[in-house]
């Protein structure tokens, strides 16, 4: 929905008491504080006791570039009358881009940054980190998604022998 | 807090079911090792899936006992839920034939649209037209002629219970037999109940001899037929095609009624070089208004011994649409190039903008073809207009290639790129090879000034023109993986009790 120009801030706490302040569009992009607003407009300030400063800074980066991003294809919209299929491919393109230079975390942060895209509900950011941990999956053997995760096999030997013999199929030589 | 912490098992089921939704079945599965953490986590992947297609993979890394206890189990997992679509493979496991009806009812009763069953179960012949395994054809089962929910069908190797009855299949789109029985009243019979069809893909049909696609109601907008060697006449006039691909023996008769919105046409003959086949000229006269169009270089010889001894009177025919078009190479010699630079004069096309040409890739002899006279020394007078992309596979870099490629150069005036796609080697790698080439290529002149030369290897993604006609039917590979998809929306809200006691 579109909005005057005259924009209200809003300052997030992260669990370790650090504040940031942001523009209420940019918190706007995480549901669960949208959420909040509609249901209390006069709330400037949200603790988010479940988000650490480092993961809560990452998370407002993503928001304000995608929005910024949304700014100005819908800028570019308003001055030519229609976007322009090309310009708007290469903005879809960038954005990607930083998307994907955005996740280019450790896997610790990367488990985190989900929590909080889930716990925030940031969609974008959700589908992104979720598909980044697919990815980290996808075409691995058992060994080495365990070591790229630091899983820790609780398996008996027997035991994972066993599911591998009722399943061989998925598990002829990893590609 | 340790970076080496492992944070992903910790993640709420509901996340990590979503990640494992995003990967093949297969790898979800996998993950069932991990810890007892992700035992049952991966059926999450299964139940929610939409579509299950179970490939080569899956037919080939187990038993058929074990093959049908997990197929089994995995349809029992998915319950009652809908599939919109179920593709199966069967390696030679026709024992397995009595489960399969079984199969097919299950997932008919799960109100599947898209069904592919492949019961190629052999080794096909060096002409791919005959299974060398003599094993009896799995009969289709009555159930699936009673379902009327399906919009697309494949089937291959398998037979059809005579008569069956297709009066069920109002709604189907897409129909694509491989090996199926199907003789000619069946065709008719089929084209006539299922109203709904626009496309069809008919493949190894061996029984058919007259094929007749006629009629002014006919949907149909993709017609492929390949290797249906027994095929003696064809008729096809369908007012809404627009794609008709064709392979196989060119040496029967044919009527082409109204075929005037094609705008692709694939017209490859299967048949050795010497056996001119005389048909081509005429077929491609009738596909003359086509934007896209791939042809083999029989159809180049058939259309230059037209000139030279038929003297042809409908000759030169310009094909005045076309923007693109892909040569498929079975050889190459003096006298191929030579036909290549014919059909350009023979045929000329002014619009045209991409060319593809795909060079043989294990060619074992060079081919003599005597009876050609390749007297015209110089090559022919011609300017490529409109030529901006063109692009070589296959490329070794053999003096006739060469000269393949100087021809396009001299004459394309506005080209933009020609992409040399080499059959081996990595290109970055800078070999000697590819550096030879390349200097090659650099000293050839060229008509336009700005035109680059781009070298690729067989899988680079720097090569991003494509033909529109990508599957070459002279080199089809017919396997396919294990996929599964997933209606994103459902994965989210439902929250699913897994099954403990089943892996």
């Amino acid at each position: 929905m579109a909005r005057s120009s005259t924009e209200n801030m809003i300052t997030l706490m992260s669990s370790d008491g650090e504040e940031f302040m942001v523009t209420e569009k940019v918190a706007r992009e995480c549901t669960t504080i949208r959420n909040m607003l509609e249901d209390d407009c006069v709330i400037t300030n949200i603790p988010l006791p479940n988000v650490t400063s480092d993961i809560l800074s990452m998370v407002i980066e993503y928001c304000m570039e995608h929005v910024a991003a949304a700014e100005k294809a819908a800028a570019e919209t308003a001055e030519k009358g229609s976007s322009s299929a090309p310009a708007a491919a290469k903005a879809n393109k960038d954005l990607e881009e930083w998307d994907k230079a955005f996740m280019n975390v450790d896997v610790y942060t990367l488990c985190d940054l989900i929590l909080a895209a889930n716990y925030l509900n940031v969609s974008g950011l959700l589908d992104l980190t979720i598909q980044t941990a697919a990815n980290l999956i996808k075409g691995k053997s058992p060994e080495q998604i365990r070591k790229t995760f630091h899983i820790q096999n609780d398996l008996s030997l027997e035991e994972e022998e066993k599911i591998r013999s009722q399943t061989p199929w998925a598990f002829e030589k990893s590609e | 807090m340790g970076r080496g912490e492992d944070r992903i098992s910790n993640l709420p089921n509901e996340i990590l079911q979503f990640i494992l939704c995003l990967v093949p079945l297969k790898y979800a599965i996998r993950t069932s090792t991990l810890s007892k953490r992700w035992r049952h986590l991966w059926q999450y992947n299964l139940i929610s899936s939409t579509s299950l297609q179970f490939g080569e993979d899956f037919s080939c890394n187990q038993s058929p006992m074990q093959f049908a206890a997990t197929l089994d189990r995995y349809l029992q997992l998915h319950e009652k839920r809908n599939l919109d679509k179920f593709g199966i493979l069967l390696s030679p496991f026709d024992i397995l034939f009595p489960n399969f009806e079984n199969w097919v009812a299950t997932v008919l009763d799960k109100g599947v649209k898209e069904l592919e069953i492949d019961l190629s179960q052999g080794v096909l012949n060096s002409y791919r037209a005959y299974y060398m395994d003599d094993r009896m054809p799995f009969v289709i089962c009555n159930s699936l002629f009673r379902c009327n929910s399906l919009t697309h069908l494949s089937l291959s190797r398998c037979n059809f219970s005579d008569p069956s009855d297709f009066t069920n299949f109002v709604g189907l789109r897409s129909l694509s037999l491989d090996n199926v029985d199907l003789v000619d009243e069946m065709l008719t019979t089929m084209l006539e109940n299922c109203v709904s069809l626009e496309c069809i893909c008919l493949k190894r049909c061996e029984n058919l001899e007259v094929v007749k696609f006629v009629g002014d109601k006919l949907k149909l907008k993709n017609l492929a037929i390949v290797d249906c060697r027994g095929v003696s006449d064809m008729e096809i006039s369908a007012p809404e095609l627009q794609s008709f691909l064709y392979h196989g023996w060119i040496s029967f008769s044919t009527a082409f009624g109204n075929v005037s919105k094609v705008t692709d046409a694939y017209l490859c003959s299967d048949g050795l070089e010497e056996e001119y086949e005389e048909v081509f000229f005429r077929i491609l006269s009738d596909f003359s208004h086509v934007k896209v169009l791939t042809i083999c270089s029989v159809a180049l010889m058939n259309i230059v011994i037209e000139e030279q001894e038929l003297n042809e009177p409908g000759l030169p025919l310009e094909l005045q649409n076309l923007q693109e078009f892909q040569l498929i190479m079975d050889s190459i010699s003096e006298e191929h190039l030579y036909c290549v630079f014919s059909f350009f004069r023979l045929c000329p096309s002014p619009y045209l903008e991409k060319l593809f040409i795909q060079l043989p890739i294990n060619f074992y002899q060079q081919k003599d073809i005597s009876d050609l006279v390749t007297a015209e020394q110089n090559t022919p007078n011609i300017v490529f207009r409109n030529l901006r992309w063109i692009k070589i596979t296959n490329f070794e870099g053999t003096p006739l290639e060469l000269k393949l490629v100087k021809f396009f150069l001299e004459k394309a005036i506005v080209l933009q790129s020609i992409f040399i796609v080499l059959n081996q080697c990595d290109i970055s790698s800078n070999s000697l090879f590819v550096r030879i080439i390349e200097g090659q290529l650099s000293v050839i002149p060229k008509a336009s000034k700005d035109a680059n030369i781009v070298m690729c290897g067989p899988f680079d993604h720097d090569c991003m023109i494509n033909p529109t006609h990508t599957i070459i039917y002279h080199q089809e590979q017919y396997r396919k993986g294990t996929t599964v998809q997933h209606d994103h929306a459902t994965i989210r809200v439902e929250n699913i009790p897994l099954d403990q006691d089943f892996l």
